[in-house]
């Protein structure tokens, strides 16, 4: 898939308004990988070179299979098989942008948005220190239209975390032994 | 003799504590409280794994990750924000702990459920529990854990006045630790910030609205002591915390404090008496 045409799914974490400072972090999925693996081969134009993969790190930006994460089996799917093996480890990592290009400043916590890989590539260098705030921004403004809101993937990630709270509860306390008990005079466990 | 360490990592941006306490017979106990590691700058993961070498080699021991024991005896996300809980997860993977411990929290932050999930189905985490100032925090050495905030139930909109709020005290003397709580949260807990509170966490990284209340007002440093020592996890990248306002104030009030950005690691230990001693890693 060629770079330009690559959306690349973002989470609001938080919300800032501050007059000196007026973005959202966003989570993004990332994958790493800690011991060497086989299997990986790079291309660049019509050379293929196989290696030993070794602390791969990376974005992960479609489900198994590719698509969408339209469905919060597709969001834990992700989880479950490629950290199956015990190797690879499926993380979030953060970036900012600007409110303005997050529903046109309407943003909240959840929401999904698909940004081009090149405004992704900027706000990664503007949260590394690579990026000026200024430059930045003019860059989010060229980029305006390469931002979309993705409703679907936002209902996904909202309905997934309520699986893996109710997971949570059902499998509460996981050791009885290591809760802490309430001081109210119910006293006892009480639900997550 | 007990005693209780708490170190401040300087992890760039954002909180990283790693709390150390050493109980009458001598057995040693850890917790952590809040990561702001990704996967091209793991600071406090580094820190972490030099320190337990260097404990494990000061006993003739080894110390090899992944750790076949729990090494903390809990981990704590103050708030479901990610630059308080970024890379716990590699942390929890690699370390372990008995208890992971957060808010109840009303935040859809995928990180956050992200964590709840790995908390769920890793042996690495024996147990996890949201808690509030209700529970009954207990079994850390010889210190004596209160959690001041947040009420049960509370789910406040804005995530950092969710924060957990927990006082240490060992026999005469406490730390208070405070993660991003601003000053709304301040007006309500100030008053049960303990007189003999001779280490207090900065809240929300030094920024004005975790000190200044609506009127101008300083709910928690006017009940903090002159003598006590303070600490800034900075933030300076991008929200140039500490806040100027804040900085000044401190200076003007002639109060001993240190910032990550400054002073790197820093490290500040009780014996229940006094501050025995106060360490920095670079000014």
């Amino acid at each position: 898939m060629p770079p330009e045409s690559l959306l690349i799914p973002v989470i609001v974490d938080s919300v800032k308004r501050y007059p000196s400072f007026d973005m959202s972090r966003c989570n993004y999925l990332s994958i790493d990988l800690d011991t060497p693996r086989p299997g990986w081969a790079i291309q660049i134009r019509q050379f293929v070179v196989p290696f030993l993969m070794l602390r791969l790190g990376g974005i992960l930006f479609e489900p198994i299979g590719g698509g969408l994460f339209d469905s919060p089996q597709k969001i834990a799917e992700l989880f479950v098989y490629l950290e199956g093996e015990g190797t690879l480890l499926v993380d979030m990592e953060d970036v900012w942008l600007p409110n303005f290009v997050l529903r046109r400043g309407d943003a909240r916590v959840g929401d999904v948005f698909r940004v081009s890989s090149q405004l992704f590539e900027s706000a990664l260098l503007f949260r590394e220190g690579r990026l000026r705030v200024r430059d930045f921004i003019e860059r989010c403004e060229r980029d305006l239209e390469n931002v979309r809101y993705s409703e679907g993937e936002t209902a996904a990630f909202l309905k997934w975390r309520e699986m893996e709270i109710l997971a949570a509860r059902e499998q509460y306390p996981k050791s009885d032994a290591l809760a802490f008990r309430s001081s109210e005079r119910s006293g006892g466990l009480e639900r997550l | 003799m007990s005693l209780l360490r708490v170190t401040l990592i300087d992890v760039g941006w954002g909180d990283s504590l790693l709390l150390e306490t050493q109980d009458g017979a001598g057995q040693w106990q850890y917790a952590l409280i809040d990561s702001n590691d990704t996967s091209t700058l793991r600071s406090s993961h580094i820190f972490l794994k030099r320190f337990f070498e260097r404990r494990a080699a000061e006993s003739g021991a080894q110390f090899d990750l992944p750790s076949r024991h729990a090494v903390f005896d809990w981990v704590l996300l103050t708030h479901a924000h990610a630059d308080h809980g970024q890379g716990l997860k590699r942390i929890l993977r690699d370390f372990g702990t008995r208890r992971l411990l957060y808010p109840k929290s009303a935040s859809t932050s995928a990180f956050f459920t992200g964590l709840i999930r790995y908390a769920r189905t890793s042996s690495k985490v024996e147990h996890h529990q949201a808690i509030d100032s209700t529970k009954i925090f207990s079994g850390f050495g010889d210190v004596a854990i209160d959690i001041l905030w947040p009420p049960r139930d509370l789910l406040p909109a804005n995530e950092n006045n969710n924060s957990v709020v927990l006082t240490l005290t060992l026999q005469n003397v406490s730390f208070v630790l405070t993660g991003d709580a601003e000053a709304d949260v301040w007006t309500k807990i100030a008053k049960r910030i303990p007189a003999e509170t001779l280490f207090f966490k900065v809240p929300h990284h030094g920024s004005a609205n975790a000190t200044f209340d609506a009127g101008g007002g300083t709910p928690w440093l006017s009940q903090i002591s002159n003598s006590a020592h303070l600490a800034i996890s900075s933030h300076v990248r991008p929200f140039r915390h500490p806040d100027q306002d804040v900085v000044k104030l401190l200076d003007a009030r002639g109060q001993t404090y240190y910032r990550t950005d400054q002073h790197y690691h820093i490290t500040v230990e009780t014996d229940g008496q006094v501050l025995s001693s106060v360490r920095y890693s670079h000014v």
